[in-house]
C-alpha cells in the first residue's frame, strides 16, 4: 500500500474538517480526490504530508508512519501545490534545479533529472526565462517540473490545471499519464470532472470531511444511472401529450421548456425506442434528438446536491 | 547546498537594491572625510582688533607685538553692532578693549582690567590671552626692575625680549589623536550602512523563503527546517562578511589607518554591532510581508536610530531625553564604544573597563533579539 489512512480525524476548534476518514492508495494507480471547496481535500493531503497535526487516526506512507521528521519518506514524495510555488528571482532552469537539488545531491544526476523534467513538461525553449515572463500555462508546467524533477514514487497534484489554456491543460494531463506509466503513484485533486474521468483509475469523493463515495468512474456512474437524459427539440407539445409520454416505461420525469423536451430515465435503453414509437403515434414533430450521458458531475450532484465548482 | 546557493543568487539578483545602502554610506564617508581633512593641523594666527579711545605708545607697542604673533586687523565700524557683525562674519576672532588709562595704571603699578570678545568655537581666546599676558607680565617686570629707565625705553626692551617667533605645531600624538577621533566618526557612519545592507538582505531572503507556497514545498522536502535555516544564515553570513570587508577596507584606506591596536578595537566593536544587527534584522524581517514595506522600515529605523544614537549629530548637543531613548538601541552603544576608542591614547585595563560593559550591552541586545525571534517562531508554530 502506498498510502493507508485509517480513521483520520482533524478538528479546527468546533469545525471537524475530517471526520473518521479512511483512504487507501494502491501502487501505480491515479487516485482522484474530488470534493467541493471546504470538503477536506487539502486538509487530507496536508495531514498525509505531515504539514498538519491531526487529532486521531493513523497515516502510513510506503507502509511506514508519516511524521514531520520522516525525511526518508519525503525523499520519495513529490508535491505540486495549487499555487505556483517557485522563486521569481530564479530562471526556469534554476528553479527546477533548486527543488531537485533538495532531493538529489549528485551533481551529474541532478543535471540529468532537471533536463528530463524540462523535456517532460515541454519547457525546453524557456529555460532562461523568469517565472514572470511565462504565460499562465507555462508557469503551471514549471510548477509541475519543480515537483517531479527528482522522479518521486508518489506525487500529489493539487488542482494543477486551474486557469490554464486548453493546450497547456492537455500537455499537463498527458505528462501526468506519462509519469504514471513510468511507475509513479498519483493523488490528483481537481474540480474538473472531465479531468478526473480522463486520468483517474479510482475516485474518492469527499464532502463535509467524510468519504461519501468511492470507486472507478464507471462504478460511480452506475450508482446514479437513473439520471440519464434524452433531449429533443419539439416545436409543440400539449399537456395531454406530456401525460401520455409520462406513462412510458422507466421514465422518471418529463420537462418541456422553450420547445425543448427533456426526458429523465432510469434506463436509457428501455426508454428510447418506446419514446420514439410514442412520438410517431402521437404525430409529434421532433428534431435534434440526443442523449446526455451520466458524467461525474452528475454523480456528484446526485450525491451531494451541489455543483463541484460552486 | 541548494539553499545556500539560492540565497546567494537571490542576493546577487537584487544587488542594485542592496548596494544602494552601501553607496549612500560611502558617499557620507567621503563627504565627512573631506570636511575633516580641511581642518589644518598647523595653528593659524588669530585676527585681533585692539579698540582703544586714545592711541599712545603702549597701544602702538602692543599692536606691534601682537602683529608679530597674530594678525592685527583694523575695524572701521567700532559700534557694538559693527563689532558683533565682524565677529559673526569672521573678520575678527578676538577684540581687545584697551582702556585709555592703561598706560598710567601700569606706570603706577596698578592692575589693568581688559575687556575682550571672542568668536566662539576658535582657539583664539587661549592663544591671544597668553600673548597679552606675556606682554604685560614682561612689561611689568621691566618697569619694576628698571626704576630709572624711561617708559619708551621699557616698551622697547619689552618688544626686544618678546621678539622671538615660532610656529606652533600640534605634536604627533595630538595629530594621531585627532585622526583617531575622526576615524571613530567614520566607524559611526557604518552603523547606518551596515543596518541598511544587512536588514535589506535578511528581508529579501525572508520574503522569498516565507512565501506560503514556497515554504510548504520546502517543508515537504527531505531537508530538515533547521538545515534550511543553517544554509540561509550561511548564505547571508557570506554576503555580510563580504560587505563588511568592503566597508572596512574603504575606511582603513581612506583614513590611512594601519592594522594596529586601534583598528583592531574598531573592528571588534563593528563585529559586535553586526551580530546585533543580524539578529535584529532576522527578527524584524520575519514581520515584513511586503517588499514595499522593506525600504520604509529600513529608513525609518536606520536613520532614526542613527540620529538618536549620535551618528550624524554629536550627542552632546541633543537633549538628555533623546539619549535616554537612544540607549534602547544597539546603535547608541556602538557609537559610545567607537567614541571611546577614538579618544583613547593608551589601551590599558582602564580602557577595557569602559569598553567591556558597553560591548556586553551590545551582546545583550543580540541575545534579546534572538530570543524575541525564537519566541515569535514558536508562537506562530503553535498558532498554525
Amino acid at each position: 500500500m502506498i498510502i493507508d489512512v485509517q480513521n483520520l480525524v482533524k478538528r479546527y476548534d468546533k469545525l471537524t474538517a475530517l471526520n473518521h476518514v479512511d483512504l487507501q492508495v494502491q501502487p501505480g494507480e491515479i487516485l482522484g480526490l474530488l470534493g467541493p471547496n471546504g470538503s477536506g481535500k487539502s486538509t487530507m493531503i496536508n495531514c498525509i504530508l505531515a504539514l498538519l497535526q491531526y487529532d486521531r487516526g493513523d497515516i502510513k506512507v510506503f507502509d511506514q508512519p508519516m511524521t514531520a521528521n520522516s525525511y526518508a519518506l519525503k525523499q520519495r514524495i513529490g508535491i505540486i501545490p495549487q499555487e505556483i510555488a517557485v522563486f521569481e528571482e530564479l530562471t526556469v532552469q534554476e528553479n527546477i534545479s533548486y527543488y531537485c537539488g533538495l532531493y538529489v545531491h549528485d551533481r551529474q544526476e541532478l543535471k540529468v533529472k532537471v533536463q528530463q523534467a524540462i523535456e517532460l513538461v515541454g519547457l525546453e525553449d524557456f529555460i532562461k526565462f523568469y517565472p514572470k515572463q511565462l504565460s499562465g500555462g507555462l508557469a503551471r508546467r514549471l510548477n509541475i517540473a519543480c515537483g517531479i524533477a527528482h522522479q518521486p514514487e508518489l506525487i500529489f497534484f493539487d488542482e494543477p490545471t486551474v486557469a490554464v489554456d486548453p493546450q497547456s491543460r492537455n500537455h499537463i494531463l498527458q505528462s501526468i499519464k506519462q509519469l504514471n506509466q513510468q511507475g509513479a503513484t498519483i493523488v490528483y485533486t481537481t474540480h474538473y470532472m472531465e479531468e478526473a474521468e480522463f486520468l483517474c483509475k479510482r475516485i474518492v469523493i469527499l464532502d463535509h470531511g467524510q468519504v461519501i463515495a468511492q470507486g472507478t468512474p464507471t462504478e460511480l456512474k452506475d450508482m446514479v444511472k437513473a439520471n440519464e437524459k434524452i433531449i429533443l427539440e419539439v416545436p409543440l407539445l400539449t399537456a395531454a401529450q406530456q401525460q401520455v409520454l409520462q406513462q412510458l416505461p422507466a421514465i422518471q420525469h418529463i420537462d418541456y421548456q422553450n420547445q425543448s423536451l427533456t426526458v429523465t430515465s432510469k434506463d436509457l435503453e428501455q426508454t428510447l425506442l418506446p419514446l420514439l414509437e410514442c412520438l410517431k403515434q402521437q404525430k409529434i414533430v421532433y428534431a435534434n434528438i440526443h442523449t446526455q450521458q451520466i458524467s461525474l458531475n452528475d454523480v456528484f450532484l446526485t450525491i451531494t446536491g451541489r455543483q463541484l465548482r460552486d | 547546498m541548494p539553499v545556500y546557493k539560492t540565497v546567494l543568487k537571490i542576493l546577487s539578483k537584487n544587488i542594485r537594491v542592496l548596494l544602494l545602502g552601501f553607496g549612500v554610506t560611502i558617499f557620507m564617508l567621503l563627504i565627512m572625510s573631506s570636511n575633516l581633512s580641511n581642518n589644518s593641523q598647523t595653528l593659524q594666527p588669530a585676527k585681533v582688533a585692539i579698540i582703544t579711545p586714545h592711541t599712545n605708545s603702549l597701544s602702538r607697542s602692543l599692536k606691534q607685538y601682537l602683529n608679530q604673533q597674530q594678525q592685527v586687523v583694523y575695524l572701521k565700524d567700532t559700534s557694538q553692532k559693527g563689532l558683533d557683525d565682524a565677529l559673526f562674519f569672521q573678520e575678527v576672532d578676538y577684540i581687545l578693549y584697551l582702556p585709555a588709562t592703561a598706560s598710567a595704571q601700569l606706570q603706577a603699578e596698578q592692575k589693568v582690567k581688559f575687556k575682550t570678545k571672542v568668536r566662539p568655537g576658535t582657539y583664539s581666546k587661549e592663544m591671544v590671552d597668553q600673548n597679552i599676558n606675556q606682554y604685560f607680565n614682561t612689561l611689568t617686570i621691566y618697569h619694576r626692575n628698571l626704576a630709572h629707565a624711561s617708559w619708551p625705553n621699557i616698551l622697547e626692551k619689552t618688544q626686544q625680549t618678546l621678539q622671538h617667533q615660532g610656529k606652533v605645531r600640534f605634536d604627533k600624538n595630538y595629530q594621531r589623536h585627532q585622526q583617531q577621533q575622526h576615524t571613530a566618526l567614520d566607524y559611526n557612519i557604518l552603523a547606518y550602512g551596515l543596518f541598511l545592507v544587512i536588514f535589506e538582505a535578511y528581508s529579501l531572503v525572508s520574503l522569498v523563503f516565507n512565501r506560503q507556497a514556497v515554504k510548504t514545498r520546502n517543508l515537504c522536502s527531505p531537508l530538515a527546517p533547521n538545515k534550511f535555516t543553517q544554509q540561509i544564515n550561511l548564505g547571508l553570513l557570506g554576503y555580510i562578511s563580504l560587505i563588511t570587508a568592503a566597508f572596512l577596507a574603504i575606511i582603513i584606506s581612506y583614513t590611512h589607518s594601519s592594522f594596529n591596536q586601534v583598528t583592531g578595537w574598531f573592528i571588534i566593536n563593528t563585529v559586535l554591532f553586526i551580530l546585533s544587527t543580524m539578529t535584529l534584522s532576522s527578527w524584524l524581517s520575519s514581520y515584513i510581508k511586503k517588499a514595499e514595506a522593506l525600504s520604509g522600515v529600513a529608513n525609518v529605523y536606520g536613520l532614526g536610530t542613527c540620529f538618536l544614537g549620535g551618528v550624524f549629530i554629536p550627542r552632546n548637543i541633543m537633549p538628555a531625553f533623546v539619549s535616554k531613548i537612544a540607549c534602547f538601541t544597539p546603535t547608541y552603544w556602538f557609537v559610545q564604544n567607537n567614541n571611546l576608542i577614538g579618544k583613547t591614547v593608551d589601551f590599558n585595563i582602564n580602557f577595557f573597563q569602559h569598553f567591556a560593559p558597553t560591548a556586553l550591552i551590545i551582546l545583550a541586545f543580540t541575545v534579546a533579539f534572538w530570543t524575541l525571534q525564537v519566541c515569535g517562531q514558536r508562537l506562530s508554530k503553535n498558532h498554525n
